[in-house]
């Protein structure tokens, strides 16, 4: 794409307002239309300012007054001290309209779709919240137990913990709908999906798991490995990457992963619907990917696989095989 | 890694694994927040990957002499940067706030609003006071060359240069 020049931008500016003006003359308009054919930036120019002024006429004017007029501090140093004070504020009531099945708003820690929140509890765990996820924090004399009804997190007990054999001990459990994991080490990652399944991925010592049916007959997750389960039973372990947590720090690995897969992953990730289309299910990705926008992660599959990214809207998107 | 990336990139490695940490420290001390300093010092090492070969950043012996200025100068940019869209969060939740509830946009059309006005928001960045204010009036409000120029006590020639400059500005900074 060739790059438009300031002064030009700055032509088609002024003959923008011209020609809305009302003012314009049919020789206005003649010099004009030259100007627009004498050179491709002129044209793209012109254009953008057109879409410029779309953009505006889309904004309810009672919200987009207040908003765009707002007071900005303009120097830095100001900027970044009254960012500090932002960073609370907003989370809070930017969920306060988004719809949420009413299970998830029970939960004292959610976070939104393509969101994520740590948070380090009162003996010093440290908890990281997917995406999408909704827990419940109830520690009491006994027992610390996190309730997790939506989502997937990360725990991480803290160094300073009582030991397991001091009488003051407090378990650390992590509840699914289909059971318990006790933390007999320090970090793990779980998960609860929709469709009536738990998982555990363990990085560092091992978790106990009791599924809600079969607490008598608990499987331990070591290090390095991880396993689904049911309310009745825990699937066969198998060996777990150190990329389970990957997530944790805003990103996503694929290394040949099933492109199906890979969007479905991606999809956690963004409100509304991605799809993948049959077609290109089976076609491999490999690479390393921001989550925090996956707009731009859609918009590079074409450069990377024979795909297009076809939207219907902004909430409604599939990956096609091209030309489809 | 494979051989055929470009050669630059191992000094944006080093620089990362002697720096990242610091860097990541510095911006927690900052804003006072693990979460948005961790998110912040990636972007400032994307934002350096990023940006084309020939520019001074991917040069080979900037780092050496400067690389934490250099890396606290984007960190800079990128921290006014999230000021600038957090604030407009908080801007946009008061106003959504005092609507009267039928007038509210459903969930999916707010979520176009607010991606349009942050959109808006970022090509304004930059123009001066009183630019930016005339053209929000005229754009916004739909009020007249004269109108404007007597709110602003300047002249209608200079509100029409203001008019050009801000459209330019979007022009250059408008994406595809």
């Amino acid at each position: 794409m060739s790059a438009i020049r300031e002064d030009v931008a700055l032509q088609a500016a002024q003959w923008f307002f011209l020609l809305n003006s009302g003012e314009a003359t049919a020789a206005d308009r003649r010099r004009w239309a030259h100007w627009r054919a004498a050179d491709p930036t002129h044209d793209l120019a012109w254009q953008r300012a057109e879409r410029v002024s779309l953009k505006f006429d889309l904004l309810p004017r009672t919200l987009a007054a207040p908003v765009l007029g707002r007071a900005v501090r303009a120097d830095r140093r100001a900027a970044v001290k009254a960012l500090a004070l932002l960073v609370a504020a907003v989370p809070a009531g930017w969920l306060a309209w988004r719809a949420v099945p009413a299970r998830e708003w029970l939960a004292a820690h959610r976070t939104a779709t393509g969101e994520r929140r740590e948070l380090r509890l009162p003996d010093g765990t440290r908890l990281v919240l997917n995406t999408a996820t909704a827990l419940d924090v109830a520690y009491d004399e006994h027992l610390r137990l996190l309730r997790l009804r939506a989502g997937e997190i990360l725990v991480e007990t803290a160094a300073d913990a009582v030991p397991p054999d001091h009488p003051a001990y407090r378990p650390l459990v992590v509840e699914t709908v289909q059971g318990r994991l006790r933390a007999l080490g320090t970090r793990f990652v779980a998960r609860q999906f929709d469709e009536g399944r738990s998982h555990v991925a363990v990085l560092e010592g091992a978790v106990e798991v009791r599924p809600e049916r079969a607490a008598d007959r608990p499987v331990v997750v070591q290090a390095g490995e991880q396993a689904g389960f049911s309310s009745h039973a825990v699937d066969a372990v198998t060996p777990a990457g150190p990329q389970v947590d990957d997530w944790s720090r805003g990103i996503l690995r694929a290394r040949d992963m099933r492109l199906q897969d890979f969007v479905a992953e991606l999809g956690r990730y963004r409100p509304g619907v991605l799809r993948c289309d049959p077609a290109v299910a089976e076609l491999r990705i490999s690479g390393v990917f921001q989550l925090r926008d996956t707009g731009p992660v859609l918009d590079s599959l074409p450069q990377a696989l024979p795909v297009d990214v076809r939207y219907r809207t902004r909430y409604w998107v599939t990956v096609v095989a091209p030309g489809s | 890694m494979s051989a055929a990336e470009p050669a630059l990139h191992p000094h944006i490695r080093t620089l990362y694994s002697a720096h990242h940490g610091w860097l990541q420290g510095w911006l927690r001390k900052k804003l006072g927040n693990a979460f948005d300093a961790a998110d912040l010092a990636q972007d400032t090492f994307v934002r350096l990957l990023s940006a084309p070969d020939d520019t001074p950043e991917k040069q080979a012996d900037w780092q050496l002499r400067e690389p934490r200025a250099y890396l606290t100068l984007i960190a800079k940019r990128l921290m006014a940067n999230l000021y600038r869209r957090r604030s407009l969060e908080q801007a946009y939740l008061e106003a959504l706030g005092a609507l009267p509830e039928p007038m509210a946009p459903s969930p999916e059309q707010q979520a176009i609003i607010l991606e349009t006005l942050q959109e808006i928001d970022a090509m304004l960045d930059g123009l001066a006071p009183v630019v930016r204010q005339a053209f929000l009036l005229a754009q916004l409000e739909g009020l007249g060359y004269a109108e404007i120029a007597a709110k602003l006590s300047v002249s209608e020639r200079t509100v029409k240069r203001y008019m050009a400059e801000a459209m330019a500005r979007c022009i250059l900074l408008a994406s595809e």
